[in-house]
C-alpha cells in the first residue's frame, strides 16, 4: 500500500477500478471513434489495406456534403428530430395517466391488462407493419411525419405504461394520503405530488422512447418517402447493392449517435435513479 | 432520398462541360423529335413529378438529365433512392396499397411479373407513339423481351445491365494472363494471381458467396454456361415464350451440381472473408487493386476508372464471361421504368417516359453517366471513345437471355432459397449433393403449389 | 413495500350523503381512473389490437401480395405449412442457440460491468465513463451493423489490425461458419450490454450498505456477496432484464441483416429474417402472419415463465 504524504492512502484497488471503468467506456466507444476516424476518409482510403489509422483531417469533405445547408442528411435529420420528440410528448402524455390508474386506482383486470399491455411489445415488428402501413393508408397518414408518430407511440406505450406503473407504486402512499387529507382531489395528486417524486423514471422513460424513435428503422422505410424519410432510413440507402461508401456512411452514422450522447450526458443522474426507483422495489 | 450521394465528380465536371458545349439535346435530323419536343414546352409548368429508383451509381447521371426535362415542360423531378430490397419493399407495398404516392417507379429484369398490374400497360402508347420517339426495335432485343409478361409491355427499359468480366490489365500483363474464355482457365487465372511472387499483396478474385440473394444470384450468372445447364426444365435461352412451361428444378443434375463445384473451386484463390463477400466487395476491392479481376454487372465498371473511387485508373480492362457450353450465356438485369397505375397524372409520367428512354436523352444520360439502353446509344461515337468497355458490351448483349433469372412471382423465393442452400454447400454445412436435392426439393415443393408444372422426385 | 402498493383510502360517499357530481365523481372517485387509462386504452387498441386482429384474420387465409389470386379461408393450412418448412425450424433453433449463449453472457457481463461502475462512483470522470459506456444501446441497428460488417472484414477490417497488435492470431468473423454467430453475439452484446448494466447498477445503488457492512464483519468473501446478497436482492432487477432480453434476442433482425444476411449457410439464420424473407420478399402476408403470431406466442410464454418467477418473489 503506497502511502502518501498526511493520512491519505491510495488503495491499488481503486486505482485498478478507475481503469476498469475507463476500460468499459473505450470498448464501448472504440468503434465509434473508428467511424469518427473513417469519416474523414477518401472512398480510396477507406478501403485501404492495411487500414489507415489517422486520416487527414482537414477534408471535411463528408460532413460537409451531408450536413451544410442543403446537404443531403439535412432533412432526414430534421425529420428525425421531430419524430422523436413528438412521440416522446405524445407517449409520455397518456401513459402518465395509464400507469397512474394502474399504480393507484382499483381498475377491474388489473392484472391481466398489464400482462396484455407487456406482450404487444413481442409482436414481431415485421407482421404488425403491413397492418398498420394499411390502417396509415385509410386515414391519408401515410408518408407523413404524424403517421410515423402514431405507429411509433404503438410501439412505445405499452412498454411506457408498463414501466410507469411500477415507479407511481413505489411512490410511498403516506404522501399521497397526506395530500389528500388537505384537500387535494384524487386527480390532482398525480399532478402536484407523484409526478414530481417520479420525475427520475419518467425521464428514463421518456429517454428511452426518444431513443427508440431515432435509432428505429424498419417501419420508417415503409411509412415514410423521400421528404419524410427519417435519419436511420437515410443511413439504410448507404447499404446499395453494388458499391457501399463506408465513409460517408460512417460521417452520418456518427452524426446519428451525437444527439443520444448529448442526451444521456445530461440526463445520467436521472436515468440510473429512475431505473433504481422501478428496479428494486418494482411490482 | 435524393441521391448524389454516390458523385462520380469526374463524370458530373465532364458532363457540365459537355451540356454547356452541345446545349442541350442534339437534334441532328428528326422533324418527330422536334415535334415532341416542342409539344411538351412548359406542358407541366408547376407540377411535381416524383419517381423512385435504386440508389446505383447512375443516379446523380439521372438527376442530372431530368434538369433538361424540369427546363423543357417546367415539372420538377423529384428523385427518391432507396437500397435494393427497400425499393422493391416501398414498391410493392404502395401497389398494394394502391398508392399514388409515385408517379413513375423502377423495375428490375426479375421484378417484370410481380409488378404486373401495378403498372399501365405500354402496349397501346408504344403503337399510337412516335416512331422517332419510341422507336421500340431500337432497345436491345434481350430487353424488349424482359419487360414484357403475358404480351403485356410492362415498362420501359432506361439503364440495363450485363455481368462483364473486368481485370487489371497491369496485374495481368505482369503475371502474364489473358481474360479466361472458359471455366478451367478462369480458376486458373484465380490461382495464378492468389498471392503470386511478383504481387503477393494481391488476391485472384471475389465472386458473391453471400448466403441467399448475393450467390443465389451467382448461380444464374455460370449455370447456362456449363454445358447442358439449365435451372429448371424449361428455362435455357431460346425458349420463349414457353419458358415457364415445365418448372422442374433442375439443380442436382449434373450440370447444377457442376456449377456448385465450380463455385467452390474458386473460392480458395480469395480473400479470406470471401464466405461473405457479396457486390460491394466485389467491387470496392477490385477498384482498389486488391483483386486482379471480377465478374460484376457493368453499372460500377465506371467507378474503376474514376479517380475518387479507384486505384487503378487506366488499368481496367473488360471481356465477357467465361464459357464452357458452345455459346455464351451473358446474365442480364438493370432497370426499366414504368407508369405507376395509381399515378395522379398518368399523361405526365408518359411522357416523362418517352422522354427519358428516348434515343436522344439515352445518348445524354449515357454521357452523364448513365447507360445504354439502346442500339442506337450503343453505337454512338462519342460514348465509345469514353467508355472502352462498350466493345465488350457489343459483343454480350447479342447473348444475353432475358429469363436468365426467373421473371416470375416466385422469383425472389427462388433465389434466396436456392441462396441459402447454395450457400450450406460452399461453406461446408452440407455436401453439394444434399444440398441441391433439398434446394430441388422445397422450391420444386413451392412452384407446385404455386400452379407451376413440376414433377418432384 | 407493502405500503406502496396499498390504495389510498377511499372517498367513497357515507351512507345518507348526497351522490357526487360527475365531476366529483371523476376527480375523487373511481371512474377517474377509468378516465385516466382511456386515452392509452384506446391508443393501444387501435394500434397494437388492430395489427393482432388483421394478422390473426390473415393468417386463417391464403392473402398473397403477389399472386392476386381470390382471398379463401384455409384454415390453418399457413401454421402447418410453417412447421414444414426447414428453415423456419433452424431459425428457431439458431435463435435458441443466441438465446442460450447471449443470455447468461449478458447478465454476467451486466453484473461485473455494473460492479465496476459502482465501485468507480465519485471518482474523476466515472460522469464521462458512464455516458461513453452507454453509447452502444444509443445506435441504431443498422448501422451498427454495417458497420462491424466494415471494420471485422478479415483482410482490409481493422478487427484484425487490433489482433495482430496484440499479436493474436487473425479471425475469420463473419465469414466462417463457426465464428459467424459467436461474432454476431458478440456484437450484440457489445451492443446491449451497456443497458443491461445500468438496469443492474440501479439495483445495486438500491442495495443498502449496512447489509455488505454487516456480511464484510463476518468474514465473508467476494463470492458469498454475490450469491447471498447481491443476486436474491437483484432478483427483480434481473427479471426485468432477462424478460427484455429475450424479447430483444427474438426480435434480432437489423444486427443480421447488415452482416450475414442470416449466412455463412444457415449458420445465423435466426427467425426474424425468415419471416423477413416471407413478409416483405415473398410477399406470402399469410404465412408470414402465421409464423409472426407463432413467435409472438413463444415470447409471451417465454416472458410469462419469468414474470412468474418475479412474482413469486413478493410473498
Amino acid at each position: 500500500m503506497t502511502t502518501r504524504g498526511g493520512s491519505r492512502r491510495v488503495k491499488p484497488r481503486r486505482v485498478l477500478v478507475w481503469f476498469l471503468a475507463l476500460l468499459l467506456a473505450i470498448i464501448s466507444t472504440a468503434p465509434i471513434v473508428w467511424a469518427a476516424l473513417t469519416s474523414f476518409k477518401s472512398f480510396v482510403q477507406a478501403n485501404a489495406k492495411p487500414p489507415m489509422w489517422v486520416p487527414d483531417f482537414y477534408r471535411w469533405k463528408n460532413w460537409i456534403d451531408q450536413f451544410a445547408p442543403g446537404g443531403e442528411a439535412v432533412e432526414p435529420l430534421i425529420n428525425s428530430l421531430i419524430v422523436a420528440t413528438s412521440t416522446m410528448i405524445v407517449t409520455m402524455v397518456v401513459a402518465i395517466p395509464a400507469a397512474y390508474a394502474l399504480a393507484r386506482y382499483g381498475v377491474r383486470r388489473k392484472p391481466d391488462i398489464q400482462f396484455w399491455i407487456i406482450s404487444s411489445r413481442m409482436m414481431p415488428l415485421i407482421a404488425a407493419i403491413v397492418p398498420l402501413s394499411t390502417m396509415l393508408v385509410w386515414l391519408n397518414l401515410n408518408d407523413t411525419l404524424q403517421g410515423l408518430v402514431i405507429v411509433y407511440v404503438a410501439f412505445n406505450l405499452s412498454f411506457a405504461v408498463w414501466l410507469l406503473t411500477i415507479f407511481f407504486s413505489n411512490v410511498p402512499i403516506e404522501i399521497e394520503e397526506a395530500a389528500r387529507i388537505d384537500g387535494v382531489s384524487r386527480m390532482g395528486v398525480l399532478w402536484h405530488v407523484t409526478f414530481p417524486l417520479a420525475r427520475a423514471g419518467l425521464v428514463v422513460i421518456a429517454i428511452f422512447t426518444w431513443i427508440f424513435s431515432w435509432n428505429e428503422l424498419l417501419a420508417a422505410i415503409v411509412v415514410t418517402t423521400g421528404q419524410t424519410e427519417t435519419l436511420p432510413v437515410y443511413l439504410s440507402g448507404f447499404a446499395s447493392n453494388n458499391m457501399t461508401q463506408y465513409e460517408k456512411l460512417a460521417a452520418v452514422g456518427v452524426a446519428q449517435v451525437i444527439p443520444a450522447i448529448l442526451i444521456v450526458f445530461f440526463a445520467q443522474r436521472y436515468i440510473v435513479a429512475g431505473m433504481s426507483m422501478g428496479a428494486v422495489s418494482g411490482e | 432520398m435524393r441521391s448524389s450521394r454516390f458523385m462520380p465528380a469526374a463524370v458530373l465536371g465532364l458532363a457540365s462541360v459537355m451540356l454547356a458545349t452541345t446545349g442541350g439535346i442534339a437534334t441532328a435530323q428528326s422533324g418527330g423529335w422536334d415535334a415532341f419536343e416542342a409539344g411538351l414546352k412548359d406542358k407541366y409548368a408547376g407540377k411535381t413529378l416524383r419517381l423512385i429508383t435504386i440508389n446505383d451509381p447512375f443516379v446523380p447521371a439521372m438527376i442530372e438529365t431530368n434538369k433538361l426535362f424540369t427546363e423543357l415542360t417546367g415539372a420538377e423531378v423529384v428523385v427518391d433512392g432507396y437500397g435494393y430490397d427497400a425499393v422493391y419493399e416501398k414498391e410493392q407495398l404502395a401497389c398494394q396499397q394502391q398508392s399514388n404516392a409515385y408517379d413513375v417507379i423502377v423495375l428490375d429484369v426479375p421484378w417484370t411479373q410481380a409488378f404486373d398490374g401495378c403498372t399501365e400497360y405500354l402496349n397501346a402508347r408504344v403503337e399510337a407513339g412516335d416512331p422517332e420517339v419510341i422507336a421500340y426495335d431500337d432497345y436491345f432485343k434481350v430487353m424488349q423481351e424482359a419487360v414484357e409478361w403475358g404480351g403485356n409491355i410492362v415498362g420501359l427499359p432506361f439503364a440495363p445491365y450485363f455481368v462483364l468480366q473486368h481485370y487489371n490489365t497491369s496485374y495481368f500483363d505482369t503475371l502474364g494472363l489473358k481474360p479466361a474464355t472458359n471455366f478451367a482457365e478462369w480458376v486458373a487465372n484465380a490461382e495464378a494471381a492468389n498471392k503470386s511472387e511478383a504481387l503477393p499483396d494481391v488476391y485472384g478474385t471475389i465472386t458473391n458467396n453471400q448466403a441467399g440473394s448475393a450467390v443465389g444470384q451467382a448461380f444464374f450468372e455460370f449455370i447456362y454456361n456449363v454445358e447442358g445447364g439449365k435451372p429448371f426444365a424449361s428455362m435455357y435461352p431460346g425458349c420463349a415464350p414457353d419458358c415457364y412451361a415445365d418448372m422442374t428444378p433442375l439443380f442436382s443434375s449434373p450440370q447444377g451440381i457442376a456449377t456448385v463445384e465450380l463455385m467452390k473451386s474458386i473460392l480458395p484463390f480469395q480473400p479470406e472473408g470471401a464466405l461473405n463477400y457479396a457486390w460491394t466487395e466485389r467491387q470496392n476491392y477490385f477498384n482498389t487493386g486488391l483483386i486482379a479481376f471480377n465478374n460484376q454487372w457493368n453499372v460500377t465498371t465506371p467507378s474503376a476508372d474514376d479517380p475518387e473511387f479507384s486505384t487503378i485508373v487506366g488499368n481496367v480492362g473488360t471481356a465477357p464471361f467465361p464459357h464452357d457450353s458452345a455459346d455464351l450465356v451473358t446474365q442480364v438485369g438493370g432497370w426499366s421504368m414504368a407508369i405507376n397505375k395509381f399515378a395522379v397524372d398518368p399523361e405526365m409520367s408518359w411522357d416523362y417516359l418517352q422522354w427519358f428512354t428516348s434515343p436522344q436523352v439515352n445518348v445524354e444520360f449515357a454521357k452523364l453517366g448513365g447507360f445504354p439502353a439502346r442500339e442506337s446509344t450503343l453505337a454512338n461515337e462519342e460514348l465509345n471513345a469514353q467508355y472502352p468497355w462498350y466493345t465488350t458490351l457489343k459483343e454480350v448483349i447479342p447473348t444475353a437471355f432475358a429469363d436468365c433469372r426467373p421473371r416470375n412471382n416466385e422469383s425472389f423465393n427462388i433465389i434466396n432459397t436456392l441462396g441459402t442452400y447454395i450457400s450450406k454447400a460452399v461453406s461446408g454445412e452440407m455436401t453439394t449433393e444434399e444440398a441441391m436435392k433439398a434446394a430441388d426439393l422445397e422450391i420444386g415443393t413451392m412452384l407446385k403449389e404455386a400452379g407451376y408444372n413440376v414433377t418432384l422426385p | 413495500m407493502q405500503a406502496a402498493n396499498a390504495q389510498p383510502a377511499s372517498a367513497a360517499p357515507a351512507p345518507g350523503e348526497v351522490q357526487q357530481t360527475l365531476r366529483q365523481r371523476i376527480l375523487d372517485g373511481d371512474l377517474g381512473g377509468y378516465v385516466l387509462i382511456a386515452p392509452a386504452i384506446i391508443l393501444l387498441a387501435l394500434l397494437t389490437v388492430w395489427p393482432l386482429i388483421f394478422s390473426v384474420g390473415i393468417s386463417l387465409t391464403n392473402y398473397n401480395g403477389l399472386v392476386k389470386a381470390p382471398l379463401e379461408f384455409v384454415g390453418l393450412d399457413n401454421y402447418v405449412r410453417a412447421f414444414n418448412d426447414p428453415f423456419f425450424i433452424g431459425s428457431l433453433v439458431t435463435t435458441a442457440k443466441v438465446a442460450l449463449v447471449a443470455l447468461p453472457l449478458q447478465v454476467m457481463l451486466a453484473y461485473v460491468c455494473a460492479r465496476i461502475l459502482q465501485e468507480a462512483q465519485g471518482m474523476i470522470g466515472s460522469h464521462l465513463f458512464r455516458t461513453l459506456f452507454i453509447i452502444p444501446t444509443m445506435m441504431s441497428s443498422l448501422t451498427i451493423a454495417l458497420f462491424f460488417r466494415y471494420s471485422l472484414d478479415p483482410v482490409i477490417g481493422v478487427g484484425n489490425e487490433v489482433l495482430r497488435f496484440f499479436r493474436l492470431p487473425p479471425l475469420l468473423f463473419f465469414a466462417d461458419g463457426q465464428q459467424a454467430l459467436m461474432t454476431l453475439i458478440a456484437v450484440y452484446l457489445w451492443q446491449w450490454v451497456p443497458f443491461t448494466s445500468l438496469l443492474v447498477l440501479a439495483g445495486l445503488l438500491g442495495i443498502p450498505r449496512h447489509i455488505y457492512e454487516a456480511a464484510d464483519l463476518d468474514g465473508s468473501r467476494w463470492y458469498h456477496r454475490v450469491r447471498y446478497i447481491d443476486v436474491p436482492l437483484l432478483r427483480r432487477v434481473l427479471v426485468i432484464a432477462l424478460i427484455l432480453a429475450i424479447v430483444e434476442i427474438i426480435r434480432l433482425f437489423d444486427l443480421v441483416y447488415g452482416t450475414t444476411q442470416g449466412g455463412p449457410g444457415t449458420a445465423t439464420y435466426v427467425v426474424s429474417i425468415g419471416i423477413y424473407r416471407i413478409g416483405f420478399q415473398d410477399f406470402n402476408t399469410a404465412l408470414a402472419a402465421a409464423t409472426s403470431l407463432m413467435v409472438l406466442v413463444l415470447t409471451i410464454f417465454i416472458a410469462q415463465v419469468f414474470v412468474r418467477e418475479m412474482r413469486e418473489e413478493r410473498r
